[in-house]
């Protein structure tokens, strides 16, 4: 069978695997109460697999697989690759040239190759536990990465599946790549490292001056990526453009995604001309809001928050700052002679009918570009660069702790 | 300084962290699961009142919220902690208003979802349902208990039927409203004896006046379910902006939430 491995009886397997939700899932360790036939399957790897270049049929991309792979198949907004790399079940992978948000992505993947391996074999998915769930960079892309192991139960039998998929996305190209097979953790992550790492495709107009990828760990809870770049449009305005998702347990058997999206257009000293956000939860549209000036030149905020229309009109005479004014403030602070800055900013997933205060207090007289950000009841520590940018901050409010960190950037954000 | 997208993240978070488990679900919530630890012997059941420090960021400001609590006392405060008696079900304080009757951004039970709700239920229970059925209704309506929603308005949580606690509480406090009552959505930590031992989660609950005083009353815990007496309530926030700016308020709600409970006994 291609997609599952040994058969076991009920009760052991029912037993292990509610044992595994009990420790923190996403880790990837194994479980002390397992099998051994399990926890040596989960300990195989395929250490000589390198990369091959991929006929493809088209000039626009070219990308490499490990393994023997088949010709590429055209799909509906992409292609289709899969690649023989001796691993029990093939490796699958994808190039999708569509905006997609990568929380969904990854658990919409993980759920139909789940759903897959037991319509494969006749039978119906019985326990799910996420059994490993991070997010990182790979060739300067934001990927998710998300394993889970679950029961297959046809009639009397049940077996045990392995299901991992990995997601990176920037812009409008996705690439993902699926296994369904005990074991081979790193064989895959490799193999999908290699293939975003070995795809050539023509990055969409204006291209980026400045790009970065932050890391968000929340207490080992759950994990989540920022992609964010600046580029200079056809006018001479600014185009910030961020994405965010986070991807976290909220139990052993329950994955809740976040996706965010803000695009801001500021002039060249930073001034705001308008800003659009919009977040997905589970694949579900929770809000999406702008800010631009009316024919008044009074802000209007509006859009809809959970499925209701909302529009506030704000003092036009205030003028919040955008991610660029963010940074510049930040970095002239840092060169003259105050203690702090204070600026209003419009953060619409927290209030979207009012401006905020931030305000950034220096407090660097031990460790350089270290400064305090606090927005109303949330303070946290950070580190800036000369740019006046975040690299690295550390959010402790009651029990939970927020850790982010830049692992990649290209450019300098500024002109 | 701060990019919208982690503000956003930070929402999420605070969201997550009022996640009950309910009864029908088979595990703990990762993030709303709180450290505990007791001085009393294994199996000790829980007396009428018991005694615990709350480990929390700000001591002060929690130990000032908890004294207009009725049914908890402030023992001590220390730098990282606050000591308090409590005894199982402790109320908020606060003088009943007519804000606790009205329809809002949150509690919006005049959207059509909560409207047609509420016409199922005065089918089910007559024109007067009481505060027992109501929770025994919406218990009964959210049959998909999961963690995977953040914090929904009413309206969603009737249109889906699904969520965990703070669903339950709003929805609640929605159709309370809408028959009459005055409610309102607390936050707090709640204490668990079980055969396992003692373990605390972060919650939400809804507090439905009877026209004396505030009562307590818990949508994911109807009366009848295993557990329902051994389990004690600390609030240590209410939602008190239910328009669209909902979420910068769930910001304040992480720095009152407890670290860790240490020392729990019972009071002779």
């Amino acid at each position: 069978m291609r997609d599952l491995v040994q058969p076991m009886l009920l009760i052991t397997l029912l037993t292990l695997l509610l044992a595994a939700g009990t420790a923190t899932a996403q880790s990837g360790d194994l479980d002390e109460s397992w099998p051994d036939w399990v926890r040596e399957g989960m300990e195989k790897e395929i250490r000589k697999l390198k990369p091959r270049r991929v006929k493809m049929p088209v000039a626009s991309i070219s990308t490499m697989l490990p393994g023997k792979s088949e010709a590429p198949q055209a799909i509906e907004d992409g292609w289709y690759f899969i690649s023989d790399i001796e691993a029990g079940s093939p490796l699958e992978c994808y190039i999708y040239n569509t905006s997609l948000d990568l929380g969904s992505l990854t658990n919409l993947l993980a759920n139909n190759n789940i759903a897959a391996v037991a319509q494969g074999s006749g039978g119906t998915v019985g326990v799910r536990n996420i059994h490993y769930a991070d997010a990182g960079v790979v060739a300067g892309h934001p990927y998710l990465a998300l394993e889970w192991i679950y029961t297959v139960i046809t009639g009397e039998q049940v077996q045990i599946g392995f299901t991992k998929v990995r997601v990176a996305i920037k812009g409008d190209m996705a690439f993902a790549c699926t296994h369904n097979y005990l074991g081979y953790r790193d064989t895959f992550a490799r193999a999908f490292s290699g293939f975003v790492e070995n795809t050539d495709y023509k990055v969409a107009a204006p291209a980026p001056y400045y790009e970065e990828v932050a890391r968000l760990d929340y207490n080992g809870f759950g994990a989540g990526v920022i992609y964010f770049s600046l580029s200079e449009d056809e006018e001479g305005d600014i185009r910030a453009f961020s994405t965010e998702t986070s991807i976290m347990p909220v139990d052993s058997s329950t994955l809740m995604t976040s996706d965010g999206i803000t695009i801001t257009y500021t002039k060249p000293d930073g001034e705001l001309i308008n800003t659009l956000n919009v977040s997905v939860e589970n694949g579900e549209i929770v809000s999406n809001l702008s800010l631009r000036r009316n024919e008044a030149d009074a802000w209007i905020s509006g859009g809809t928050l959970q499925g209701k229309e909302i529009a506030v009109e704000l003092d036009g005479a205030i003028s919040p700052a955008s991610e660029l004014r963010l940074l510049t403030t930040a970095r002239d602070l840092f060169a003259g002679t105050e203690t702090s800055a204070t600026l209003d900013v419009w953060v619409p997933s927290a209030d979207p009918t009012q401006f905020l205060q931030t305000t950034l207090t220096r407090a660097d007289s031990e460790i350089k570009g270290r400064a305090n950000v606090t927005l109303g009841p949330m303070s946290y520590d950070g580190t800036f660069d000369e740019y006046g940018n975040m690299e690295d901050a550390l959010m402790s409010m009651g029990p939970v702790q927020i850790n982010i960190e830049r692992v990649w950037s290209k450019g300098v954000p500024e002109l | 300084m701060t990019s919208p997208g982690k503000q956003r993240l930070s929402c999420l978070c605070a969201a997550l962290l009022f996640t009950f488990p309910c009864f029908a679900q088979t595990s703990d919530p990762y993030l709303a699961t709180i450290s505990i630890d007791s001085t009393m012997p294994a199996q000790t059941p829980l007396g009428v009142s018991v005694k615990f420090s709350l480990h929390v960021d700000d001591p002060d400001t929690t130990a000032a919220f908890l004294s207009d609590i009725a049914g908890m006392q402030v023992l001590d405060v220390a730098v990282d902690a606050v000591q308090v008696a409590a005894t199982a079900r402790p109320t908020t304080t606060a003088a009943i208003e007519d804000k606790f009757l009205r329809s809002s951004f949150v509690i919006d039970f005049d959207e059509e979802p909560v409207l047609a709700l509420q016409e199922e239920l005065l089918m089910e229970y007559g024109t007067s349902p009481t505060a027992e059925e109501l929770v025994e209704f919406v218990y009964g309506h959210i049959g998909n208990k999961t963690y995977a929603r953040s914090f929904d308005l009413a309206s969603i949580v009737a249109a889906n039927g699904e969520g965990d606690c703070t669903e339950h509480a709003v929805l609640l406090a929605a159709l309370a409203r809408a028959n009459g009552h005055h409610a309102r959505v607390i936050f707090g930590t709640v204490i668990m004896a079980a055969d396992k031992g003692l373990s605390a989660y972060g919650h939400a609950w809804t507090e439905i006046h009877d026209g004396s005083e505030w009562e307590i009353m818990d949508a994911t815990l109807p009366e009848g379910e295993p557990g329902t007496k051994d389990i004690r309530y600390l609030p240590t926030s209410i939602l008190e902006d239910e328009g669209a700016g909902y979420s910068f308020g769930l910001f304040g709600l992480l720095n009152s939430m407890p670290t860790k409970i240490t020392g729990v006994s019972n009071i002779d």
